[in-house]
């Protein structure tokens, strides 16, 4: 249905929240690990530095200058091994200029404060160090590489992108699954909706199966379902049984009147028979459009049935059996009817209601009026007479049952009540206006509607 | 067309009385039958031209009765007679398979076309390009109506009324048929437009000639005859 597709589904807000309250956590949670990461390995490269710097200082107070030198010496040598994370140093004179170690120049750290930090070496090896004074002319740097840390932290972002996608993968596809979930549920419920909007009493709407809110929703609607179907089908029955027991004698008694006209008892007693048969046949119709305009009224907005008409050709054609009939009545018939309006609707039942509106305005206007039938897109039907008009306070009351006009005596007086039975069906309006003079019947979609 | 077979299955007697005296005046052979279940027996044993169902029988409904007779395969045509005469009554008929669907109370010469357009459609037999008919000549393809040779201009929905005519000529054919099948109407407008329209078709057949061909059968309806 169009219908459907026009909605948003309620799947697409779910899983969308639910995908960025996943990668929301997962940024957090990857800022924070990153960030005590980072704290803790930065504290440990300064500890190692620091205690490195301590010994040196150490050896140089009890040991001397030579004994430092040749400490740093054995480190140097030590560490041609390898490892991940290799120590630098640099034994310097007051100038910078190197006495011992492996760092070729002077670093951008300054002895006097032993000052602490990252930089770069010479050779662009990037480094944690700290400088310090051992004697005015025995400067001392001690670095340590912290490739070991920035590869750990490569890894965490890693982890935590594969991670991440996997989680993201999973939060999207359960609440993928967890909202297709509930939309069908609830879609079922509207299915069961949508089948009573086109006459569908008969599929029941099955039971939820979960004790939930939206199962209790469903057995609700099921139960209403069920109980206007056994409405429906009950007043079906009943409007039935009635229309059969007063047609029934109706038949037979038109079956009798027929038999007499056919023995062919004079022309006058036939004629008469003839009227009598009318008015027989006029109580039978009387009936139907009672149950008709019952029917109608019951079916609002119940568009079973319908199917797309040609709006304009419907007025055509009535307005072609009407127009012999208004010029026998002395009234000047026009008709203005706008090409290729369409309705979803009954074509029979808008075709009765325009015969109805047309009958009424060739019986009212009165000989010399002229009467005039309109039809726009919109649609709108009007039908306008330059009649006597009806008096302002009876302009609602005539399309009620069994209302007459006031100088009346033909008709059942249900013309105008079956009118707006079948157009409110339509989802469509009725409405009587002054023109000065006559009387203006508008037809057009109900407001809000 | 020579007389049909026809079955006819109606619990009312004084009903099927009449259905059963119109049909034999026309030269039909019909088997009536009370029962709802009889009829569908017979209906699946014989071959029939035409069936006529009522659509409430105190064992079984005509709609049931369409139903089954649709799914054993007989393709009889089926005309359904109701009480129940209303738009949607019509279209439940319709719905369970009848292919007519006619209201109680209704005039014999009515069920009579009905079951020869059943009967028509169901043999394919389309009416011929000319129909000719006492003086006058209806031709279908040109639109145009003759009487004795000379043209009669008409507007299309009296042309349309008078191939009607023409094609039931020398049969009674009622209001209702009348709106039926010249303005596709299934209701009865209160007023009497049909005679209107029908009063103003005659004036133009027989304005300038001799006799009437058009005659108003009182009560029922109109019957072309030859002049």
């Amino acid at each position: 249905m169009t219908e459907t597709g026009r909605r948003r589904s309620l799947v697409i807000p779910a899983v969308l929240g639910t995908a960025a309250l996943a990668l929301a956590a997962i940024l957090i949670l990857y800022a924070v690990t990153l960030w005590v990461v980072r704290s803790e390995s930065d504290a440990a490269l300064r500890r190692s530095v620091d205690t490195e710097i301590a010994a040196l200082a150490d050896i140089h107070a009890t040991g001397g200058r030579a004994e430092l030198l040749a400490r740093v010496g054995d480190r140097l040598a030590l560490r041609a091994g390898g490892g991940a994370d290799r120590s630098h140093y640099l034994v310097a004179d007051a100038s910078g200029k190197r006495i011992a170690g492996d760092i070729a120049r002077w670093p951008l750290l300054s002895a006097e404060n032993s000052q602490a930090g990252f930089t770069i070496l010479a050779d662009g090896t990037p480094v944690y160090g700290r400088a310090t004074m051992l004697a005015p002319d025995l400067r001392l740097v001690a670095a340590r590489e912290y490739g070991g840390r920035t590869r750990l932290i490569g890894r965490i972002g890693l982890a935590f992108l594969l991670a991440g996608i996997g989680i993201f993968a999973a939060a999207l596809a359960l609440a993928w699954a967890g909202a297709a979930r509930l939309r069908r549920r609830v879609e079922r419920v509207n299915a069961a909706f949508r089948a009573i909007e086109a006459g569908d009493f008969e599929r029941a709407l099955p039971p939820a199966g979960r004790a939930d809110e939206i199962g209790a929703l469903t057995d609700h609607a099921g139960r209403l379902i069920h109980r206007l179907g056994d409405v429906i089908r009950a007043q079906r029955d009943v409007t039935d049984q009635v229309a059969h027991e007063i047609r029934t004698p109706l038949v037979h008694l038109d079956r009798q009147l027929l038999r007499l006209i056919e023995k062919g008892v004079g022309p006058a007693l036939v004629a008469a028979l003839g009227a009598v048969r009318q008015e027989a046949r006029g109580i039978a119709d009387l009936l139907d459009s009672l149950l008709d305009i019952a029917s109608s009224e019951a079916r609002r907005g119940d568009r079973a049935g319908f199917e797309r008409v040609d709006l304009s050709e419907i007025a055509a054609n009535i307005a072609d059996l009407y127009a012999e009939s208004a010029a026998e009545l002395g009234i000047d018939f026009h008709t203005d009817i706008a090409p290729d309006v369409t309705l979803a609707g009954d074509r029979m039942q808008l075709s009765r209601a325009l015969s109805n509106l047309l009958d009424n305005a060739l019986n009212y206007a009165g000989k010399g009026a002229a009467v005039t039938l309109i039809v726009e897109p919109g649609p709108r039907i009007i039908v306008r007479d330059t009649g006597p008009g009806i008096p302002e306070g009876m302009r609602e009351r005539i399309f009620e049952r069994f209302a007459r006009g006031p100088e009346s005596g033909k008709g059942h007086g249900l013309g105008l009540a079956l009118v707006r039975a079948i157009v409110r069906r339509h989802g469509l309006e009725v409405t009587c206006a002054e023109t000065h003079p006559g009387a203006r019947f508008v037809i057009a979609p109900e407001e809000g509607g | 067309m020579g007389g049909l077979t026809l079955l006819y299955v109606e619990d009312d007697p004084r009903m099927a009385e009449a259905v059963v005296r119109a049909t034999a005046e026309a030269g039909h052979r019909l088997d009536w039958t009370a029962s709802g279940a009889d009829g569908l027996a017979r209906a699946a044993a014989g071959p029939f031209d035409v069936i006529i169902l009522d659509r409430m029988l105190p064992d079984m409904s005509g709609m049931e009765i369409v139903k089954r007779l649709r799914e054993a395969g007989v393709a009889a045509p089926v005309l359904m007679l109701s009480a129940l005469g209303r738009a949607e009554n019509r279209i439940e008929g319709l719905d369970a398979g009848a292919d007519d669907y006619m209201a109680k109370p209704f005039d014999p010469p009515e069920l009579l076309a009905r079951v020869r357009a059943l009967h028509r459609r169901a043999i394919g037999q389309a009416h011929s390009a000319v129909i000719l008919f006492g003086d006058m000549e209806c031709h279908v393809k040109a639109r145009t109506a003759h009487r004795q040779g000379r043209h009669i201009p008409l507007s299309p929905k009296e042309f349309a009324l008078f191939r009607y005519l023409m094609e039931n000529a020398g049969e009674v054919v009622t209001r209702e048929m009348l709106l039926r099948h010249v303005w596709n109407l299934s209701f009865d407008p209160q007023t009497n437009v049909v005679d209107v329209n029908v009063g103003r078709l005659r004036r133009k057949l027989e304005e300038g000639f001799e006799a009437p061909v058009l005659e108003t059968v009182w009560g029922t309806g109109y019957r072309l005859v030859a002049a």
